[in-house]
């Protein structure tokens, strides 16, 4: 068997490859629930505005304190907005790992590339780990590794839209070219998209709407955890090329037709 | 009284008002709550101390469910 060996950030040590995003659940007992479940070691939160009118239980009350949280900047229409959010985090006592999450559009929800790689400049100034959500694009991913990102976060599809790896060849090419860690973020909707991701040879995958949304979260969190491991080992068991023929599997000499020519 | 805009609501509150005491109001747990006056986070440690005039806004911002 092969061992495998941790992915690390930040001297962190990460065994479990499965990023959990915390957006969309119906409890946030069901937040802690699918952590368990899963065995994941990042969650993702958000940065909001409190509530005047009730008292709202935080978060991170459902997060147990040896997860690593990873803040995204979602709300932030540019580069400036995603700086405020992410040092507003960094004051809040957790904010170190940034996902940089920078939407200008709200039909498609497609991060803006470029307002990406200046945050990513600006926060990896700051001392940041920069962990920058982008549509997959070799030249935007090139540029992140200039500028210091820890990662990249390529979606597979658009987000919440549960449709798999539609964008797999340009994650692929990102996987080739890239030194950096490629985090597959985004539309992967059930546990073979993900294991897929980890078959072409992604370091990790975040999922957050498929889980958070399904009828059992935290069963589905444990099938996508499973996913993510059997897709990770496969990688790494470097399976045969696919062919356009077929390969025999059992011999086809040797034994009735024996001698028969 | 003062008029202060809290998290995009333009609210009245007594004159000499501090940060510390707003937060105590409005949040059950101050343990993640973040203030930003005027754009600049005000730390913690100065909650007590910082007294809000008219026409500030304050932001309290704290953590939510996110992907």
């Amino acid at each position: 068997m092969i061992k495998d060996t941790p992915l690390i950030f930040d001297g962190k040590e990460l065994n479990n490859r499965l990023f959990l995003g915390t957006g969309k659940f119906k409890s946030k007992k069901d937040v802690a629930a699918c952590i368990e479940s899963s065995g994941t070691q990042v969650v993702t939160v958000a940065l909001r505005r409190i509530d005047l009118n009730r008292y709202e239980d935080n978060i991170l009350e459902y997060v147990p304190k040896e997860i690593n949280l990873m803040v995204n900047t979602s709300g932030a229409r540019n580069a400036v907005e995603a700086l405020r959010i992410a040092r507003i985090a960094k004051d809040a006592g957790y904010g170190n790992w940034i996902k940089v999450e920078v939407i200008n559009d709200s039909k498609y929800l497609l991060p803006d590339n470029q307002e990406t790689i200046k945050a990513t400049e600006l926060l990896v100034k700051e001392g940041f780990i920069v962990f920058p959500y982008i549509s997959p694009d070799l030249y935007v991913a090139r540029a992140l590794v200039k500028a210091g990102a820890a990662a990249v976060m390529p979606l597979g599809s658009f987000i919440g839209s549960n449709r798999g790896l539609r964008a797999g060849d340009f994650i692929r090419a990102l996987i080739a070219e890239i030194e950096l860690p490629v985090i597959v973020d985004a539309g992967i909707g059930v546990p073979s998209h993900a294991a897929q991701a980890m078959e072409m040879g992604a370091s990790a995958v975040l999922v957050n709407t498929a889980i958070a949304t399904a009828d059992s979260a935290a069963s589905l969190a444990k099938a996508f955890s499973l996913a993510v491991e059997a897709g990770r080992m496969a990688y790494l068991a470097k399976p045969p090329a696919k062919l356009d023929h077929a390969s025999a599997s059992s011999p086809l000499t040797g034994f009735l037709f024996k001698d028969e020519k | 009284m003062i008029k202060v805009t809290l998290n995009g609501e333009v609210k009245e509150f007594s004159d000499n008002i501090t940060i510390k005491t707003i937060i105590e109001k409005y949040c059950r747990n101050s343990e993640n709550i973040v203030a930003e006056l005027n754009r600049d986070i005000i730390k913690r440690d100065k909650w007590q101390d910082k007294e809000l005039a008219d026409g500030d806004v304050l932001e309290l911002i704290s953590f939510m469910g996110g992907g």
